[in-house]
């Protein structure tokens, strides 16, 4: 590079209060952005992880087929892709307190259900003095213990919907042996938990019953691998199968918020090509002057880019080391903010490990790197139209 | 081969009013700038001196005839050749000093150098060596916002020589300055063309300093005559 353009470029960064306010507003900008992207993967994260783990598996097999899972897929593939397969039976019913009414669904789960990797994803609160009774015992979300308004050791009724048409609708008693939550009130406020025996006498129908698989990590992104050793004649899903609606939403909503972020981001990066053209007009004179001396356009559009550019680059660092700051950190705001009961965050995932999008940070960086680069020579173009012939005009 | 030389040139002004036409400034006017000698032009204000002096310095361009400068024809550069040909051939002085503002006398000499691609030492040795040589040792590390009227005129006669062009082209370069800085400078620049053996050009309308030179012309009626 031309001694001069550095030195130039370094001045002009030195001495003007709106290249560093560029640099803060550009970083200001880009903060919220980073924190915005690491909250909504990693809650998205979350919220996919609660419905693996809690409702639906990765895979579900139909239980006709109910065998070992090594069986069917060998026993190596059964090692290396399969972490656990439970028989689960499910069915919904109507939950009736003295005071209130609820829709839940009734999942039947053996003791070795909850593993360490479903025990990450959910807290229990069980009563510390259970009665005695033959009423069996049901965990309940926190979501529907408030709606119905019930606490540890109370009953309540279970009008439960029939899996076969020829069953009569029945009322059942239970007794809230337990309360969970898993931070998303959304899908808490679905689920319950009772023994699997018991949900077997309340919804006997085969069909009510499942195989949910939890696939080792290196297949979490390659289920169709899994499902294809499963052979067909087998009546598989995959969790986003299952819940198609919650899987499109979350497609919808990440390309929504990768729009509207890279929309944000091209106007900040606009904005720099109106910084470098409001330098260029302030520096008519000087520029005027570094030609009188001998300085090609090219020389100076170079050093103006040059200042221009490095502190767009300065402020996008800053701004993604602050968001990266504020976004590892997250955790304690959202425990504040859900400790608060607000109504409103029930639709949002709370308590969610930190994942960091570095593919979308890159993306978005580089696209402000890209139309920040393109806007500025675009609007630094003006300068060849500055002659030394200036300074004898304007004087 | 001349340094600078001007063939047949005229100079016409578009006027501002429409339909008034045009206005001849200078009319077919032919002057080379002669290899270590000193040339002064005189004559009236808006006689059309500094119009000529920024044709020779390929700043403005004819409307007829050619400006060579080393024997290229301005005409045929394009930016960047006729940029790398005024910074390393022609040295400008003006009337105001045109100096950069937040750049120390030293980095204001230095800048022609350093827009050449000279390495930054050999840049700075020579500045040094200048601004030593016009008395301004210990002023190189202040901006032009802190040098008097002459110490800024002596730091822009030192960027002019600071490549070590051909030819210097001075428009009042004393004009601004009190009769006492004046005479330094005029003696300084004469003396700093025939010590390195320059060309320059100088237009001027003091014609004491004017007489000094080697070779004087009037310019007068669009048209230059020898006084000198």
């Amino acid at each position: 590079m031309n001694p001069f353009v550095g030195i130039w470029s370094r001045k002009r960064i030195a001495k003007r209060g709106r290249l560093t306010s560029c640099m803060i507003l550009i970083a200001l900008v880009m903060a919220p952005l980073v924190c915005a992207l690491i909250f909504s993967d990693s809650m998205m994260e979350g919220i996919t992880s609660k419905y693996i783990y809690l409702s639906d598996g990765h895979i579900q097999l139909n239980a006709e087929h109910l065998t070992s899972v090594s069986s069917l897929i060998g026993p190596e593939n059964a090692q290396a892709m399969v972490v656990s397969a439970d028989e689960i039976t499910s069915g919904y019913a109507l939950m009736y307190s003295a005071t209130n009414t609820s829709s839940v669904m009734i999942k039947g789960v053996s003791d070795s259900y909850f593993n360490d990797l479903r025990m990450k994803q959910i807290t229990f609160m069980y009563n510390e003095n259970p009665s005695s009774s033959n009423i069996k015992g049901i965990a309940i979300s926190r979501a529907t213990a408030r709606k119905l308004d019930v606490g540890l050791g109370d009953r309540v009724a279970l009008m439960i919907v029939p899996d076969d048409v020829k069953k009569v609708l029945r009322p059942v008693l239970v007794r809230i042996d337990a309360i969970f939550y898993s931070g998303y009130d959304q899908l808490d406020e679905l689920l319950s938990f009772i023994d699997l025996d018991y949900a077997r006498e309340l919804y006997s129908d085969i069909s009510s019953t499942t195989i949910e698989i939890l696939v080792t990590p290196e297949y979490m992104e390659r289920l169709d691998e899994v499902v294809s050793a499963f052979g067909s004649g087998h009546r598989i899903s995959k969790w986003n199968e299952h819940n198609v609606s919650v899987y499109e939403n979350f497609v919808t909503s990440r390309q929504m918020i990768m729009i509207i972020l890279m929309l944000v981001t091209s106007v900040a990066a606009f904005y720099t090509a109106s910084v470098a053209q409001q330098m260029v007009q302030d520096d008519i004179q000087e520029i005027a002057i570094v030609k009188l001396v001998g300085s090609s356009n090219a020389l100076v559009r170079k050093s103006a880019f040059i200042s221009v550019y490095t502190v767009t680059l300065a402020g996008m660092v800053m701004g993604i080391c602050l968001g990266l700051l504020i976004g590892c950190n997250l955790g304690p705001i959202l425990t504040w903010l859900s400790s608060l009961g607000i109504q409103s965050l029930s639709f949002y995932l709370l308590d969610f490990s930190i994942n960091i999008p570095w593919l979308s940070i890159g993306l978005i960086s580089l696209m402000l790197m890209v139309i920040s680069f393109i806007s500025i020579h675009i609007s630094l173009s003006r300068t060849r139209h500055i002659t030394p012939m200036r300074l004898f005009t304007t004087l | 081969m001349q340094p600078i030389e001007l063939i047949s040139i005229t100079k016409r002004f578009r006027t501002a009013e429409k339909g008034e036409g045009e206005i001849t400034i200078l009319s077919n006017i032919d002057l080379g700038v002669v290899q270590g000698q000193s040339t002064a032009i005189i004559g009236k204000s808006g006689s059309g001196k500094s119009t000529l002096l920024h044709i020779a310095g390929g700043l403005d361009s004819p409307s007829e005839g050619k400006v060579l400068c080393n024997g290229t024809d301005f005409a045929t550069l394009d930016d960047r050749h006729r940029s790398a040909l005024r910074n390393l051939h022609i040295g400008f002085i003006f009337q105001s000093n045109l100096l950069l503002e937040d750049f120390t006398a030293l980095e204001n000499v230095m800048a022609p150098a350093l827009i050449a691609g000279k390495k930054e030492k050999e840049c700075k040795d020579r500045a040094v060596e200048l601004l030593n040589r016009l008395g301004l040792a210990d002023r190189m590390n202040h901006i032009p916002g802190k040098l008097s009227g002459g110490e800024k005129q002596r730091v822009a006669i030192c960027r002019a020589l600071m490549n070590s062009p051909e030819v210097i082209l001075a428009d009042e370069p004393t004009g601004a300055l009190d009769e006492e800085n004046a005479g330094e400078v005029e003696q300084l620049l004469l003396d700093l063309v025939r010590e390195e053996g320059r060309s320059l050009l100088l237009v001027t309308h003091n014609q004491d300093f004017a007489y000094r030179c080697d070779n004087v012309y009037l310019l007068k009626n669009h048209v230059l005559t020898k006084e000198k």
